[in-house]
């Protein structure tokens, strides 16, 4: 008995003949499938061999379709026996190999025969297929798996070609520049250290900057010049022997009064602290404030300035004053040398005159200081009149309590400093008047081993004035210059509270 | 207020058993796959107005609330497309996609008419030589759609730069129509499903 199913579709109608295998009314053996697309005379008919190939070969062009991504089953090969290809916009190509179609055997014997379908027919005829496929009444055992398409099948984006151009662009780089490379030679490991290297290099920086380069100073000399002097008062050793100093302020004085041209006219005064050696050259200079520093090659003091040799040679401050008639003055440095008595005639009288007022209106830092300076001089008179009356050998010996500025062999011990300390404390406790009252007095007093006052000096002008109260002109004890020394700091505060310490603090 | 029953358990649409795993591991989908899904949902809303309320509509109908949450969720869904301006770099899981190929397939069929009737178009178009403009409603199609694309694509993207021109663009719109009829038909479902794992199965 022949069953015929049918699956009609408004492009596409399928027709599938064939026999029962039992008695059932399921189409097992499959005698002819014939496709009926409208617009196309000829039917597409053919036995089970080509209606496989024909579902397989749709389907999987429809997948195609949808993916983009091409089947195997639907590609060209000799052994396929229909081959769905697209063509020009929405038409496809059916392509069937010869004696595939059951009514082409006749007349075209060795050609294959295309047939040229639109979308909506080509999706009529998998509708049929598919529709055919669910289908549990006819021939069971053909199916078509839908599956994705594995992995091998797929075509990398990229052609191979050109995913390896990269990698193998830069391993080509990497050796060329090796080879490049290759030839160079290896460069000579200089050893760091050596001795001489060391001393090359640090022999500019142990001269003095400013003096071997004097025209630069427009620039950050100020910094220069600053370490400049500290270095030269802390290497060098100074001179402290007080006729040296003399001579030498007096040559300074000569030598630079000689190399000011007649007509120089400045329209402030200036300061500069120099450092002289001790054959009178001077081997550096430094500004005092910004005037100074901006007229300063006005002055003769960059071109006499000699680069000294030796980095050890004995040095001593002082600190030069051009005021604005063209006079110099050269005078002991307060603010690196401690205050100690400038001989009168060692200045000349005529520049002394000056001296004040440039002072008080150059130098702020420096008229600060000298006032008390000048004061303690003044006031030594008095102090030593009245001194004189109870020991006049001390005055003699000391200058009715001034202090040298260097004390020769200062004393070691902390243990005896500490006792001298004590001692002197309440000495100055025991002697004071117990209801003073007023403004704080400072004192540097001198002792010796012993406890023997040597010398003192007012800090302060309260203190000048007090002195004779606290009755330390009588402590004042006549000792040789050679004994072991120090100083302390006596401060009687405003309360009458009596503080002693160290001048130099402790060691 | 007194709970008399257990909460609800989460059930699973037996829809999704439909389409099979074909031995996926990872719980994510491709990269082409999210693409694609999501070109095609722009294709449906190039042919189609107010698209978002027929797909919420669409999901009720199938009941796959459960996996498509809501209208927020699904444009979410729809951000992991890698050539968004807004990608969202989250992973789209095979459960969701699954979801959104069955209310693809959901939407196409209802369109099968308006489908059918550009195809037919279509082909008078090129069988008399004319330009796509001469038909109305595929021309709106197109020009609706390159609107969408250009709208939401990142440009700085290379796979959008290659659709820099209208005549490209149209392509991958017709393309696209071509998948949208496929996906009508009984076995669209396993069709679009199995095309997105085409090439990422071992």
């Amino acid at each position: 008995m022949t069953i015929q199913r049918q699956y009609v579709l408004p492009n596409c109608s399928l027709v599938l003949e064939g026999l029962s295998a039992d008695t059932s009314n399921q189409l097992s053996i499959l005698a002819n499938a014939e496709f009926k697309l409208v617009g196309i005379e000829q039917p597409i008919s053919g036995g089970m061999e080509f209606f496989k190939a024909l579902i397989n070969a749709v389907s999987a062009y429809c997948q195609r379709l949808i993916s983009g991504l091409d089947h195997p089953e639907h590609t060209a090969s000799q052994s396929s026996l229909v081959v769905v290809e697209p063509d020009d916009g929405q038409y496809h190509r059916l392509t069937f190999k010869s004696g595939v179609l059951a009514d082409s055997s006749d007349t075209e014997t060795s050609e294959a025969q295309t047939i040229k379908i639109s979308t909506v027919q080509l999706f009529d005829m998998a509708e049929a297929i598919d529709q055919f496929c669910a289908d549990s009444q006819a021939l069971p055992d053909v199916s078509m798996p839908l599956a994705p398409l594995p992995r091998k099948y797929v075509k990398p984006a990229e052609p191979l070609v050109q995913r390896a151009l990269p990698p193998l662009l830069g391993v080509g780089t990497l050796a060329v520049a090796a080879l490049g490379l290759f030839f160079l030679p290896v460069p000579e490991l200089a050893e760091p250290g050596e001795p001489q290297n060391a001393a090359a290099l640090e022999e500019p920086v142990s001269t003095d900057p400013v003096a071997s380069d004097p025209p630069d100073l427009s620039e950050g000399a100020a910094s220069d010049a600053t370490e400049t002097v500290s270095d030269q008062s802390s290497e060098p050793r100074a001179i402290t022997d007080n006729a040296q100093l003399a001579a030498l302020q007096q040559q300074v004085q000569q030598q630079i009064e000689d190399a000011l041209s007649e007509d120089t006219a400045l329209e402030q005064p200036l300061s500069y602290q120099i450092s002289v050696a001790d054959d009178g050259d001077i081997v550096s200079y430094n500004h005092l404030d910004d005037a100074s520093l901006e007229n300063l090659d006005s002055t003769p003091l960059p071109t006499l300035t000699y680069i000294p040799v030796g980095a050890s040679e004995a040095v001593a401050t002082f600190e030069v004053t051009f005021a604005t008639d063209g006079t110099v003055e050269v005078s002991t440095d307060q603010s690196v040398v401690t205050p100690e008595t400038v001989i009168p005639d060692v200045v000349p009288s005529e520049v002394e005159i000056t001296a004040p007022e440039e002072d008080q209106t150059v130098q702020p830092e420096a008229s600060q200081e000298n006032p008390s300076e000048d004061t303690s001089n003044q006031s030594s008179t008095p102090t030593k009149s009245a001194n004189s009356t109870s020991e006049v050998a001390t005055a003699d010996l000391v200058q009715a309590g001034e202090l040298s500025a260097f004390i020769t062999t200062p004393i070691q011990d902390v243990d005896r400093i500490y006792t001298l300390n004590q001692e002197l404390r309440r000495t100055i406790i025991n002697n004071r008047d117990p209801d003073r009252s007023g403004p704080e007095a400072r004192y540097r007093i001198r002792l010796d081993e012993e406890g023997n006052v040597t010398g003192y000096k007012a800090a302060n002008d309260i203190a000048e004035q007090d002195a004779a109260s606290f009755k330390i002109p009588d402590l004042v004890k006549p000792t040789p210059g050679d004994q072991p020394q120090l100083d302390f700091l006596v401060v009687i505060d405003d309360d009458n509270v009596v503080e002693v310490s160290p001048w130099d603090g402790w060691p | 207020m007194t709970v008399k029953s257990p909460p609800e358990k989460p059930v699973r649409s037996p829809i999704l058993d439909k389409l099979p795993n074909y031995g996926i591991q990872s719980d994510e989908c491709p990269r082409r796959a999210k693409t694609q899904l999501d070109f095609i949902l722009l294709a449906i809303e190039a042919l189609e107005l107010n698209t978002s309320q027929v797909m919420l509509a669409a999901i009720k109908e199938l009941g796959l609330q459960d996996v498509l949450k809501s209208r927020v969720h699904l444009w979410r869904l729809r951000s992991t497309n890698p050539l968004r301006k807004f990608n969202q770099r989250q992973p789209l899981t095979i459960e969701e996609s699954k979801a959104l190929v069955l209310v693809i397939c959901f939407l196409c069929r209802k369109l099968t008419v308006l489908l059918r009737q550009l195809f037919l178009g279509y082909q008078q178009l090129q069988d008399q030589q004319l330009s796509l403009d001469h038909h109305f409603r595929l021309a709106k199609y197109l020009k609706r759609f390159k609107a969408h694309f250009r709208a939401r694509m990142n440009p700085k993207r290379a796979m959008v730069l290659a659709y820099g021109t209208d005549e490209k663009l149209d392509g991958l719109a017709l393309s696209l129509l071509t998948q949208l009829l496929l996906c009508t038909g009984t076995r669209g479902e396993e069709r679009l499903w199995a095309s997105l794992f085409d090439g990422e199965v071992s």
